[in-house]
């Protein structure tokens, strides 16, 4: 009894740490850049005297910014002289009332301003210019940088922090300090809530309801996508699905893992064509089907990564160019229809989507999951009514073995195993971040699509943020394959990148790619090695040690693109806001409203994305100790092991930080 | 002999999981055997459709027990034992009556035959419980 207490409170004090951990860089970066607490509150004072500032001439051209970086002294007076060589464009640095519209061809004077903050701000294109308006961004660090500097200090802390914590106190069975084997049985024992969920999600129409009002949103994107405005974030195709709907799925991951694929409309038609029914079972299980076989060489995630990465070298076409974006919807889904037909079940949905396959791969990070109560019963149970399914539902879709799945991955939450189970042995369970990933880690071997998987998604939001957010125009540009202008169907001649355009679209491309693809990879394997030698280990080999610790950056990736979603939504909430009630980007105003754009809170971003990269380099660092004490049986050995890793992984949260800091 | 369908394993899981759990006040014939009639109904539709025999008897398991627990105004039942019998009864019963439909017997004369001998032992069990008493 009395160890058990002792236990308890080393947890808390634990999770106090960590917590406090999180926090810190919130509270004590302010606190530093501070220095005069109550000059921050107005950092950007009209100053009166106009004698000294310093004149910064910027010129603004769609889409950057000239010079891209700016740098001024902490309390400096400064005046921009902003001159458009092209069309009007607008000048806002971030979380101050500094908004100016320059107009083609001429010269705006702002200021004279003083900067009292140090950091690094935002300046950005107020006032859409073009399809890239939102990418028209640029630098404005105030020196000497203290905000940086403490962030390194704190992701440097964090490191050794959790390194110093595994080497004393961690165990296989908690993660930062709590205890990640704990699960609650929702269904069961969450009062009103459990049993009501439980009375939705077995009725049979909850997953038509579901699908039904994203149908029609999908018809909405093609009619907006073909036939609305050309500019990307004018239009509902682009700014509900590229900004609300891509943010808002990171959430839904770590809330509720691939609940999104509960309600997807891609497989939708083909799953109701097959089944010759909407909602109910069809008493003869006949599926209008060629009833193919899928391939067993194809079902990982090999092609869904990879789909994941072409959609990403395009994402700046896709982003700005409605029609393209309607297109790429329009291929996914009659891939998802036709393929439902040749092969009755999710198979596009386990291999072939690009959202799937990222959405997969992070859901073991939820703390969400549909798992059997007791597997042993799964086991004794020969009527696998959950597999073959039953009068009540259909066989799992996703073809699984519900009552003994051991994650999330391919799980796609329809809950027919819910309806299925005779014995009322399915349910849904609340956990830890990440409760069963170190054991999948171990269990996969000499499979490494989700490995690679792993490395996309981690390069990509670094290149998403600095494509999205980043002061280089060049990368943009390489990206947007040099078409400065957008298009619709109208002139989809310009569709057509140069030939120049698509020189440039190489670079971003390969770049990407080898990035994602090859250099990262390749480092990380280089520390899999040197994590090896330092656990002084024979038997084990580097490419099931590379292998197993790959899986770390599945919650350390989740973290920084949820730092990314939540930048997403902060600074460009307005545009899928007003796309509700102007679809098409023509000027309607079906709901009465209309917002300016503005960021919430732009200048307090990097504080909220510094505690989701602490958090994720801590959860990656104590899971690779996990991993390692399963590999090693041993303290010593996992945690030297681990300890090389984490010079990867700090790397990794410092070339982050820099981006955002 | 061709298309005899054996019921004497289907009547004894009935027995346990069935006949003692309905609450209705009067016992019928149709009662008795109305989860096997809709599941003799399934196969003659499974047979028609063209599917696969092996699958379809599985999963007329599912269906018996499913039947069952609808018939007993239940939604589960937590007892494996009794889930594992009327599934394997059943899909045993499905092989029967597969067979025999494809053999050329008549939906009916299945219906009959299975419903005749399932009421009979049903009394005779009925009976002998009586005179035990
Ligand atoms: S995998 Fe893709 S297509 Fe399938 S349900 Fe999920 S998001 Fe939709
Ligand atoms: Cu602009």
């Amino acid at each position: 009894m009395a160890k058990i207490n002792k236990f308890r409170r080393g947890n808390i004090i634990f999770i106090l740490i960590i917590l406090m951990l999180l926090l810190a860089p919130l509270g004590i970066s302010y606190f530093i850049i501070s220095g005069q607490a109550q000059k921050v509150l107005r950092a950007f004072e009209l100053s009166d005297e106009d004698g000294e500032a310093r004149v910064i001439e910027i010129t603004a051209s769609q889409f950057q910014f000239n010079p891209n970086v700016i740098h001024v002294d902490l309390g400096e007076k400064i005046i921009f002289r902003v001159t458009s060589t092209d069309v009007m464009h607008g000048f806002y640095i971030d979380g101050k009332d500094v908004f100016a519209e320059v107009p083609p061809g001429e010269t705006v004077e702002i200021g004279p301003l003083q900067f009292n903050q140090p950091g690094k701000f935002k300046i950005r294109c107020a006032i859409t210019c073009g399809p890239l308006h939102p990418f028209m961004i640029a630098d404005l660090i105030v020196e000497p940088d203290y905000t940086l500097f403490v962030f390194v200090a704190l992701t440097v802390l964090t490191a050794i922090t959790v390194l110093l914590y595994v080497k004393t106190k961690g165990r296989e069975d908690r993660i930062l300090g709590i205890n990640r084997k704990v699960k609650i049985d929702v269904l069961k024992r969450v009062r009103i809530i459990g049993p009501l969920l439980k009375r939705v999600l077995q009725w049979r129409g909850i997953h038509f309801v579901l699908i039904l009002p994203n149908l029609l949103f999908f018809m909405l994107i093609f009619a907006t996508g073909f036939f609305g405005n050309p500019t990307g974030n004018k239009n509902f195709s682009i700014a509900v699905v590229w900004i609300l709907w891509f943010a808002l799925i990171e959430f839904m991951i770590i809330f509720a893992s691939r609940t999104w694929c509960t309600m997807c409309p891609l497989p939708a038609v083909g799953e109701w064509i097959a089944r010759r029914r909407f909602i109910g079972v069809h008493n003869v299980r006949k599926w209008f089907s060629l009833n193919k076989k899928w391939p067993k060489s194809l079902d990982n995630m090999w092609i869904g990564a990879l789909s994941f990465l072409v959609m990403s070298l395009m994402i700046l076409w896709l982003v700005t160019r409605p029609v393209v974006s309607a297109i790429l919807f329009l291929i996914l889904i009659v891939m998802g229809t036709v393929l439902y037909l040749i092969v009755p079940a999710r198979h596009f949905c386990r291999s072939i989507c690009p959202a799937g396959a990222y959405i997969g791969y992070h859901s073991n990070e939820s703390i969400f999951e549909v798992r059997s109560r007791s597997k042993a019963i799964c086991d004794a149970h020969p009527g696998k009514e959950c597999i073959r399914g039953s009068p009540k539902g259909y066989g799992c879709p996703w073809k699984l073995y519900p009552g003994g799945n051991q994650e999330n991955t391919y799980c796609g939450q329809c809950y027919e195993c819910l309806k299925n189970c005779p014995l009322d042995n399915m349910t849904i369970k609340a956990r830890m971040i990440g409760e069963d990933l170190p054991e999948k880690a171990i269990r996969t071997k000499n499979n490494y699509d989700e490995s690679w998987m792993g490395f996309i998604r981690f390069s990509l939001v670094i290149f998403y943020t600095l494509a999205f957010f980043g002061p280089y125009w060049f990368l943009k540009d390489w990206g947007n394959m040099g078409n400065a202008y957008g298009a619709n169907l109208a002139s989809i001649n310009l569709l057509t990148p140069t030939m120049g355009g698509f020189q440039k679209w190489l670079n971003w491309a390969l770049l990407v790619s080898f990035v994602a693809l090859i250099a990262f990879p390749a480092i990380f394997y280089g520390f899999s090695w040197l994590a090896r030698k330092a656990a002084k280990v024979k038997d084990i080999p580097t490419k099931d040690m590379f292998g197993a610790y790959s899986y770390v950056l599945a919650p350390f990736g989740l973290t920084l693109w949820i730092g990314f979603a939540i930048t997403l939504i902060l600074v460009n909430w307005a545009y899928p806001v007003n796309a509700f009630s102007d679809p098409f980007g023509w000027g309607w105003n079906l709901f009465g409203f209309k917002f300016d754009w503005y960021p919430i809170f732009p200048h307090l971003i990097p504080f909220i994305q510094l505690p989701l990269i602490l958090l994720g380099l801590a959860l990656a660092i104590n899971f690779t100790y996990i991993i390692s004490l399963k590999f090693f049986n041993g303290r010593k050995p996992a945690f030297r092991s681990t300890a090389v890793m984490t010079v990867l992984y700090t790397g990794s949260a410092l070339l982050f930080v820099y981006l955002i800091g | 002999m061709k298309g005899n369908i054996s019921i004497l394993n289907i009547s004894g899981a009935f027995e346990k999981y069935y006949w003692s759990e309905i609450d209705e006040k009067v016992i019928s014939k149709h009662v008795v055997s109305e989860p096997l009639i809709d599941l003799i109904d399934h196969i003659d539709k499974a047979i028609n459709a063209g599917l696969e025999k092996r699958g379809e008897c599985a999963y007329s398991g599912s269906v018996l027990l499913s039947l069952v627990l609808e018939g007993t105004g239940r939604k589960y039942s937590y007892n494996i034992d009794e889930t594992n019998d009327l599934y394997k009864e059943g899909k045993a019963l499905a092989g029967d009556v597969w067979d025999a439909l494809v053999d050329g017997l008549s939906l009916v004369r299945i219906k009959k035959q299975v419903i005749g001998s399932l009421w009979n032992d049903y009394l005779r069990r009925n009976q002998k419980k009586r005179s035990g008493e």
